[in-house]
């Protein structure tokens, strides 16, 4: 009872915070200066032009009155049509999210290969040379910005050793893990320098629980110890962090999709605010707020599964 | 703590389970703290210092020398493209960059543990509406906050300070509320209102000394994720412009020379390197001198 | 819950077939990603294929509304119109039109068209280019300014289209030539809608096979064009915005040629083995605005003094790595009746001086000066303008802002100095004329709001004047009235920069960025 009425307020509060979101890109947007007439004209802009474009576009009506059809639109599943594209918003948005999910995926996949055995061994054996170079590691790859790992991949892999391609998507599968190793690597590396401290710091509070040690003095061996007690908490921990960063992640691959030129909806979102096209801005910012509100409920919900405690607000 | 945190929260979080006290005389022991705080005043004195250690200005144009190598005569870490000193522009970006660091983080650090003291102290309905507004900030997509925030005012350094204190705010919001629940139910602080403190003085002088030392150590993570913020920004143009010698934006400037002159663009970022290590490193100190020192 | 352990499954080693499995996993992964490396490009351009790599996206390929200067380049690949612009630019030729009568004083034209097909087989009629051109023209925000001269289009039978006009248009043949009154298929436009423009069907010389707007475009040749058959059969166009990358694409030989090589590669490129640069010449002038709601700007000596107060050569050097021409009169380089006898204003600080002495601020004075955030020409133009009027006593503070609100501060009558640009879009002078010197042209003469009533005069008369070298004397005047009053301050006429391999053979782009005229002549060897 306790749970499903956990989950069900868990998931109404999402709709709120959804419709605020709607209000404010749809206000925040319009407070910038520069209108997409401008985007559109260029150089040849004329009050006249501007004028008469605007009024094509809907944009001269009152703030409030555009508000209301957009929400009316959205409702019927219809976002707009994108100013500089003269597409329906949704196609321009659906054409660029693959690349999107498919970076943060892979990314998410590196960031675990390389996190779960790191964060454990450091653990383990605490204080010896890995541990030591793990740290260091991480230490760094922390405060290193990831758009100048991007480019010192590049410059090393792209440019002098050519094994990877420089940029760009690719066109088949095989072709998308070529040209998206080395972004999803430059992300996973960043990724990875929180879950392997986080991993670390939790198997090593697992390990010295008082638990532990009953159940080893009962005789238990220490391996049967550690994937029964040890290895849960620490994992309840990392799926929290895990969780909070990939909602993290996906507003964040604007840098790496600018460094590598992967037409993803990060870049989209960039390109699409400086030419004002507010559907598409509007449009990118609730995918990715869906994206951010449904990963954080799942994670919340993965951590009331694996600790009920968490479900006493 | 509900799990909708950020992910800053729970690397703080983490930080402060650590419980390995290191054996050996007080510098062994809080080695970290040392080398932390070591890095980050040599890098504030180098920057304050800058006129003595480099007889060059970041912005002189020398159309003669331009893209010199490092350890080329006169220049140790090389020219750019219009033959200003590299080193001499990172020494003066230090100044921009540590700003950045000190001051977005002490305005958020300032105005959030307020916000979350207050949230917290008092409850009900204020608290319920404030937490929502954090919620709301929070499934916003970071960067589409930011770059609104900076198209719309204009892209350059203060516009970006704006920025950053409008966003950031919200996370010292919820930890201080966090703590602040806890706290506004033991013992001392109950006694302290029977005693008939007024409420702004048990906040000041009974919650807020007790917590302050949790909020600086967040703060220090926050410190580094300010300076990358800052050099992604700067890189990505939206934040200080050229001639401004601010770290990312010379990464961003060197970008069109990488494939013949790689130095434009490498060494600002090992700047930015050493000062998030230095931060970390004096973030993790104070954890660890929290813990045994107390 | 107690288990007994076994020695084969004791801790340590446990965990060291764990970190085993993930090793192994680790490392299959870094395989498959070197081997799919390794596997190479797998669509490696053949000989009937030219690789294209541009720098910015396709917004549409509706001829009427696209805006983004690299797909109205490709889109005079898909249609064609009445009439085209010649290999320079400096001439018109026929395309749809075999011939033409301009009858009444001017004031009707006659166009006979060939007979044409659409890429789909059917018959280009005169009635879709009626169609075509009242679209485009109707426009809201369009191209239909140009136009305003025109009463009615029509199409009396399926190869003749009448114009008529309400007075003589001498730029009407320009206009007309102009990319956005291409000729689309009336039936199918309006069946298809939107979507239609997704997969266009056109008269031109190549068609679209594929579109994916933000990374590639894919053409064939039009079985039904009409003209010379191009040696190509296909045309693949990458969109890869990032500088470097598009660099390194060409020099791993991966793509034909690429659109806009960062100026400071230029000369490496020309260096590199199998690889050229190009700088073709372009109609784009940038100049730096000088609104008069400004008081200084208001006065002539103020102006001059400016004019010789920088020094253009420096700009040149820094912002282009030479690779522009110092500008003079405020038409773009060589079109059609620029004066040639006007010289960019030269460097002389002494000159500069006196005429600042003879102003109201011969002390100097403070002013900003706009600029267009991540223009990296653009930027370096503003750091040697602010150096240089330092030493006039004229501190100039640069004011940067992202492109669209830069374009909105600069008009509307507030700005100071700020950085702007004009490219045409037709080959007659009408264009840029009307919107950097007539005061009724809509843009305030280049947002000075400068005007000269002898100028204004001549804009006018040029406009109606059907003798091309009367309408040379007059626009000769025009530009002289305009260099010597100096309402804005012309830098210089920058190139387009493309760079292409040595096997590619014929590829040209004219002063208006087009090439689809060389796209038929054009070759590529095996390389």
């Amino acid at each position: 009872m306790a749970r499903t009425s956990f989950v069900a307020r868990r998931i109404l509060q999402v709709i709120p915070v959804l419709f605020g979101i709607t209000v404010v890109t749809f206000f925040l947007l319009r407070l910038i200066p520069g209108d997409p007439a401008l985007a559109i004209l260029g150089e040849h802009y004329t009050k006249a032009s501007a004028t008469q474009l605007r009024h094509s576009l809907g944009l001269d009506r009152p703030l409030i009155v555009q508000y209301l059809m957009y929400m009316q639109h959205l409702f019927q599943g219809n976002l707009g049509e994108s100013i500089f594209f003269r597409e329906p918003a949704r196609t321009v948005i659906a054409e660029r999210l693959p690349a999107t999910l498919f970076l943060v995926f892979y990314s998410v996949m590196l960031a675990i290969l390389i996190s779960i055995p790191t964060g454990i061994i450091s653990a383990l054996r605490r204080g010896g040379v890995f541990d030591q170079t793990a740290r260091v590691t991480t230490l760094v790859g922390f405060a290193m910005p990831g758009f100048w790992l991007g480019i010192i991949f590049i410059i090393i892999f792209a440019v002098h050793l050519q094994i990877f391609p420089v940029n760009g998507y690719g066109t088949s599968f095989w072709g998308h893990i070529d040209h998206l190793f080395l972004p999803s690597l430059t992300i996973a590396i960043g990724f990875s320098t929180i879950l392997i401290r986080t991993l670390r710091s939790s198997t090593l509070s697992a390990l010295n629980a008082d638990y532990v040690d009953t159940a080893r003095i009962k005789g238990i061996s220490r391996f049967a110890v550690h994937r029964r007690h040890v290895f849960r908490n620490s994992v309840i921990a990392v799926v929290v962090v895990f969780g909070i960063n990939l909602a993290f992640l996906i507003g964040g691959t604007v840098i790496i999709e600018n460094v590598f030129s992967i037409p993803g909806v990060g870049s989209l979102l960039v390109d699409s605010v400086g030419t004002r096209d507010y559907p598409v801005v509007q449009g990118v910012t609730l995918v990715l707020a869906v994206f951010v509100v449904v990963i954080n409920l799942m994670t919340d919900l993965a951590h009331s599964a694996l600790d009920p405690r968490v479900m006493v607000e | 703590m509900s799990a909708t945190a950020s992910p800053a929260e729970l690397l703080y979080e983490r930080l402060q389970s650590r419980s390995h006290p290191r054996a050996g005389g007080w510098a062994r022991r809080h080695g970290t703290l040392l080398v932390g705080a070591g890095i980050l005043a040599a890098i504030i004195v180098a920057a304050v210092a800058a006129p003595l250690l480099t007889p060059y200005n970041p912005d002189t144009l020398d159309p003669l020398h331009p893209l010199a190598h490092p350890l080329s005569p006169g220049h140790i870490l090389g020219t750019d493209q219009y033959g200003r000193d590299i080193l001499a522009r990172i020494l003066y970006g230090a100044r921009i960059d540590l700003l950045i660091a000190f001051g977005a983080t002490s305005v958020t650090l300032v105005v959030g543990t307020t916000i979350g003291l207050i949230s917290g102290y008092f409850g009900g309905w204020l608290d319920s509406l404030l937490m929502r507004i954090v919620d709301l900030f929070f499934a916003f997509p970071f960067f589409v906050l930011v770059i609104a925030i900076v198209a719309m005012l204009g892209p350059s350094l203060f516009n970006m300070f704006i920025a950053i204190w409008l966003t950031s705010w919200i996370a010292y919001a919820r930890i201080m509320r966090g703590h602040t629940v806890v706290a506004k139910n033991r013992e001392y602080v109950l006694a302290a209102k029977a005693l008939g403190y007024r409420n702004h003085r048990v906040m000041a002088r009974h919650i807020l000394p007790n917590l302050v030392s949790f909020v600086l150590i967040f703060a220090m993570v926050d410190a580094v994720g300010n300076v990358l913020l800052g050099a992604s920004l700067g890189f990505l143009g939206l934040g200080a412009q050229p001639p401004s010698p601010e770290w990312g934006a010379m990464i961003s400037d060197g970008q069109n020379y990488i494939l013949t002159s790689w130095w434009l663009s490498t060494f600002p970022g090992v700047a930015i390197v050493l000062v998030g290590v230095g931060f970390s490193l004096l973030g993790d100190g104070l954890a660890d001198l929290l813990r045994t020192g107390d | 819950m107690l288990s007994t352990p076994s020695p084969a499954r004791s801790g340590p080693r446990r965990i060291a077939r764990a970190v085993v499995v993930f090793a192994v996993i680790a490392l299959a992964v870094a395989g498959v990603a070197a081997a799919a490396a390794l596997r190479g490009d797998t669509s490696r351009a053949s000989l009937d294929t030219f690789v294209l790599a541009n720098a910015v996206k396709i917004d549409t390929l509706d001829p009427a509304q696209n805006s983004v200067n690299e797909s109205i380049w490709l889109t005079q690949n898909l249609y064609s119109r009445l009439i085209q612009p010649n290999a320079t630019g400096t001439a018109l030729l026929p395309d749809l039109a075999t011939s033409w009568k301009i009858t009444n004083g001017g004031k009707t034209y006659t166009f006979h068209l060939r007979s044409a097909k659409f890429s789909d087989g059917s018959p280009l009629t005169a009635q879709d280019v009626v169609f075509s051109l009242n679209r485009s023209k109707n426009l809201k925000g369009g191209w239909g300014f140009l136009l305003t001269a025109v009463k009615s289009i029509t199409a009396p039978n399926p190869q003749t289209v009448v114009i008529k006009l309400s007075e003589p248009h001498a730029p009407l043949l320009a206009d007309l030539a102009m990319y956005a009154y291409a000729v689309v298929p009336e039936k199918l436009v309006k069946a298809q809608g939107d979507a239609f423009w997704n997969k266009p069907v056109g008269s031109g010389p190549f068609m679209v096979t594929s579109l994916t707007k933000d990374q590639e475009l894919d053409l064939a040749v039009n079985p039904y064009w009409y003209g010379k058959k191009p040696n190509i059969k296909n045309v693949k166009v990458e969109i890869v915005p990032n500088d470097n990358s598009r660099v390194l694409l060409l020099q791993s030989k991966k793509v034909d040629a690429i659109e806009n090589p960062p100026g400071n590669l230029i000369d490496q490129i020309a260096k590199y083995p199998g690889l050229q640069s190009d700088l073709f010449p372009s109609t784009r002038v940038d100049f730096i605005q000088l609104d008069e709601h400004f008081d200084p700007f208001k006065d002539k000596n103020v102006r001059l003094a400016l004019n010789y107060g920088i020094d253009r050569n420096a700009i040149v050097k820094l912002a282009y790595s030479g690779h522009a021409t110092p500008g003079s009169s405020y038409m773009p380089y060589k079109m059609l009746y620029w004066n040639s006898g006007l010289k960019p204003y030269p460097y002389d600080l002494a000159k500069a001086k006196s005429y600042l002495a003879k102003s109201k601020y011969p002390k100097g004075f403070n002013c900003f000066l706009i600029e267009v955030a991540n223009d990296v020409a653009g930027n370096s133009t503003a750091i040697v303008i602010k150096s240089e009027l330092a030493k006039l006593g004229i501190n100039v503070s640069i004011k940067t802002y992202e492109l669209l609100t830069a374009y909105q501060k600069e008009d509307g009558g507030h700005s100071q100095m700020g950085q702007r640009y004009w490219t045409n879009d037709i080959i007659d002078p009408d264009e840029v004329t009307t919107f950097a010197v007539d005061p009724n042209g809509g843009a305030n003469a280049f947002s000075s709001y400068w005007s000269n009533p002898q100028a204004t005069k001549l804009v006018g008369e040029a406009r109606s004047e059907l003798n091309p070298a009367k309408r040379q004397q007059m626009y000769n005047e025009i530009q002289k009235i305009v260099y010597q009053e100096s309402p804005f301050l012309v830098l210089d006429y920058s190139p387009y920069r493309y760079a292409q391999g040595n096997w590619v053979h014929g590829f040209h782009v004219n002063p208006l960025g087009a090439y689809n005229l060389s796209l038929l002549d054009l070759t590529v060897d095996s390389h």
